[in-house]
C-alpha cells in the first residue's frame, strides 16, 4: 500500500493510499495517551466496529457514500474508496457555484434522509461531512452513527446541518430531505428541533 | 482605577479590591524584569477577600447559602479595605456579578453592591461571572490573546472562543444537563465521601487504579453527564456492599469517564478552530488530573496551554473586579443592571 499524508483530524488520521490498484484512504483511530487504556482501546476498536458496518449497511440501502474496502482491528483501521470533489462547506463558498448550489443541497437532503429511512443517525452532520463533484452528493465520516436511530437522533442530524449553513441553503436542503423522507413526519422532525433547542442550558424558553 | 468587586453566585462570597495602574508601559524596567504574564499585566489585585459555605451531605439550600453571605458581606469587606489599606473614598467603581447563579445569592451580592455604589456615589458595573473566570485567565496567564477557553465549574462545561466579529464568546461545546463540576460534586455525596465534594471524588480516585466500564456519552462537541451519574447511582454503588467494586475505584473510574469526555471534546474544537492556546479556568481547573490530560492533548498538537493559577481558578472577587475594570475601559457595559439567574457566556459583548 502507497500512503500519501492527508488529514490529521481530532480522532483519526487520513491517509491517500492505493489499495489493490483503486485509489483509496486508510482512516487510522491512533492512541490517545490521556485517557486510561482500557477506555481508549474499548472506544477505538468499537468506533472502527460501528464504522465499517454503518457504511455497509448504508450502502446496501442506497445512499451515496464511500465502500469499505479493508478493516483492520487490530489497528483500528478502515481502507475506504477514494471520494473526488470538494468538501460541501467549501463548494457552497465558491461563487461560481451558485447557480448549481439549490440542486446539489437538495441532493444532500435526499442523501441524508435515505440514511435516516434505514434507521441510521450520521451524528456529525456538517456541511464539512458530505462531498460533492458537481453533480452527485456523497456523506462521508461516520464516526459518530448510530443503528437503531431515534427521532430526536434524526432531528440533531437536521439541527447540526442547519447551524452550518445559511436560512435559504437549509431551506434548498431540507426540500430535498422531505421528498424522500415525507413532508408529514419532516415537519415532526423540524418541531423536535425546536424542542432540542430549548432544552440547552441557560436559554429563553 | 481602582475597582471594587463582589462575587456571589453560589457557594462563595467575596469580596476584592483591583487597581489598574497607568505607568506600566513595554518599555520600563519592571516589565523587562518580569518573568510571568501576570508581573506583566497593568492590573493588580489589592485584596481578594473570600468565605465559602462549608458543604454538607444535604448539599447547598439557597435560603442558607443567602444567609450566610449576608453575614459574610461586612466582615469580608473589612477585611478587603484593610488587606489592601485603602479607603471606601479611593474606589472609583462597584462590580458584582449579575448572573449566572442561584438566585438568592446574586441579590445579596447585588443589593451589597448596590448600596455600595449609592453610597459613594461610583458607577455599578453587573459583570458576567463565566466571563469573569475567562477574563482573569487571559490577563495573567495566556500567551496570546486569543485562546480555546475550558471553562470547567460547577455549574458551567464550556468550551468557547473568541468571536471577534461580533464581539462576543462562541460556544464550540458545552455539556446539555449538569457541568462536571456538578457531576463529581454529587458523586462525592452520593459515595459519602469526606469532604463531600470534588475534592474528595479526587483524593478517593488517587488511591485506586482499576478501570470500571462506564457510559460515554459525548455527541460532536457536545457532553452529558445526567445519565452517567444516574448508571453510577443506580448500577454501581449498590456492588459496592458486595464488595465486587471500591469506593475509590468508581471514583476513579468515573473522573476518568467524565475527563475523557470532555478531552475529546476539547480536541475536537481545537482540530475545528486552529487555535494556538487552550485555556482551563474555573473551579474544576484545579484538577491536577484535568491538567495531565489536556496537556497532553497540548503536546500532541503543539499548542500552548495554560491554566488559571489555584487562588484564581475557584469563585472569588477578583475575577469580578478585573472584568469590571475592563468592561469600564471599553465602555462596555450591559443595558441592566439586575442580576439574571440564567445569563448565558455567549450573550455577553467583549469589545475589549
Amino acid at each position: 500500500m502507497h500512503k500519501t499524508p492527508n488529514n490529521q483530524g481530532a480522532e483519526a488520521v487520513v491517509t491517500n493510499c492505493i489499495y489493490f490498484n483503486t485509489p483509496a484512504i486508510s482512516k487510522r483511530r491512533l492512541p490517545k495517551r490521556y485517557r486510561v487504556h482500557s477506555l481508549d482501546s474499548k472506544l477505538r476498536l468499537e468506533r472502527t466496529k460501528i464504522e465499517a458496518r454503518i457504511m455497509h449497511r448504508a450502502k446496501a440501502t442506497g445512499t451515496n457514500c464511500p465502500l469499505v474496502l479493508s478493516v483492520d482491528l487490530e489497528r483500528c483501521e478502515l481502507i475506504e474508496t477514494r471520494l473526488n470533489g470538494v468538501k460541501l462547506v467549501d463548494y457552497l463558498q465558491d461563487k461560481k457555484n451558485q447557480k448549481n448550489a439549490k440542486r446539489i443541497l437538495a441532493d444532500a437532503g435526499t442523501q441524508l434522509a435515505k440514511l435516516h429511512l434505514a434507521n441510521i443517525s450520521h451524528g456529525d452532520s456538517t456541511t464539512s461531512n458530505f462531498m460533492t463533484d458537481g453533480k452527485s452528493v456523497f456523506i462521508f465520516d461516520f464516526g459518530l452513527s448510530q443503528f437503531n436511530a431515534t427521532d430526536e437522533e434524526r432531528a440533531i442530524d437536521l439541527l447540526l446541518f442547519f447551524k452550518s449553513v445559511s436560512e435559504l441553503q437549509f431551506k434548498y436542503f431540507i426540500k430535498g430531505y422531505a421528498a424522500q423522507y415525507g413532508e408529514k413526519q419532516t415537519k415532526q422532525l423540524i418541531s423536535k428541533i425546536r424542542e432540542i433547542e430549548s432544552r440547552a442550558r441557560y436559554v429563553e424558553r | 482605577m481602582i475597582v471594587l468587586g463582589i462575587e456571589s453566585t453560589a457557594h462563595t462570597f467575596s469580596v476584592a479590591i483591583v487597581q489598574k495602574s497607568k505607568g506600566l508601559s513595554k518599555t520600563s524596567k519592571a516589565t523587562k524584569r518580569a518573568k510571568t504574564k501576570r508581573q506583566l499585566s497593568s492590573i493588580e489585585v489589592l485584596a481578594n477577600a473570600s468565605d465559602k459555605y462549608a458543604s454538607t451531605l444535604e448539599g447547598y439550600i439557597p435560603r442558607k447559602l443567602a444567609d450566610h453571605h449576608a453575614e459574610a458581606f461586612p466582615k469580608l469587606l473589612q477585611q478587603a479595605l484593610s488587606d489592601s489599606s485603602i479607603s471606601l473614598s479611593e474606589i472609583d467603581a462597584i462590580a458584582f456579578s449579575q448572573g449566572s447563579g442561584i438566585g438568592h445569592c446574586l441579590h445579596v451580592g447585588y443589593v451589597a453592591a448596590k448600596t455600595l455604589s449609592t453610597m459613594l456615589k461610583i458607577p455599578l458595573v453587573p459583570v458576567s461571572h463565566s466571563i469573569g473566570h475567562i477574563e482573569i485567565g487571559r490577563e495573567f496567564n495566556c500567551e496570546t490573546n486569543d485562546p480555546l477557553v475550558v471553562y470547567v465549574s460547577g455549574g458551567n462545561t464550556q468550551i468557547l472562543g473568541l468571536d471577534k466579529k461580533n464581539s462576543k464568546y462562541h460556544v464550540y461545546g458545552e455539556t446539555s444537563d449538569i457541568g462536571i463540576g456538578n457531576f463529581l460534586d454529587v458523586l462525592g455525596r452520593k459515595l459519602e465521601l469526606k469532604p463531600s465534594d470534588a475534592v474528595g471524588v479526587v483524593n478517593a480516585a488517587q488511591l485506586a487504579s482499576k478501570y470500571i466500564e462506564m457510559p460515554y456519552t459525548i455527541r460532536g462537541m457536545n457532553l452529558a453527564f445526567s445519565g452517567l451519574l444516574t448508571y453510577i447511582e443506580k448500577k454501581l454503588i449498590p456492588q459496592i456492599e458486595t464488595k465486587k467494586f471500591t469506593k475509590e475505584e468508581i471514583a476513579f473510574s468515573s473522573q476518568e469517564t467524565a475527563f475523557a469526555m470532555l478531552c475529546e471534546a476539547v480536541e475536537r474544537a481545537l482540530c475545528h478552530t486552529n487555535k494556538k492556546e487552550i485555556l482551563l479556568c474555573g473551579g474544576n481547573a484545579r484538577n491536577a488530573r484535568l491538567q495531565e490530560m489536556l496537556k497532553e492533548i497540548c503536546r500532541e498538537h503543539n499548542v500552548h496551554f495554560a491554566c488559571t493559577s489555584f487562588e484564581y481558578s475557584g469563585d472569588q472577587a477578583a475575577m469580578i473586579g478585573l472584568t469590571g475594570i475592563k468592561m469600564l475601559e471599553s465602555k462596555c457595559l450591559p443595558k441592566y443592571e439586575a442580576p439574571v439567574q440564567r445569563l448565558r457566556t455567549d450573550l455577553t459583548h467583549v469589545c475589549w
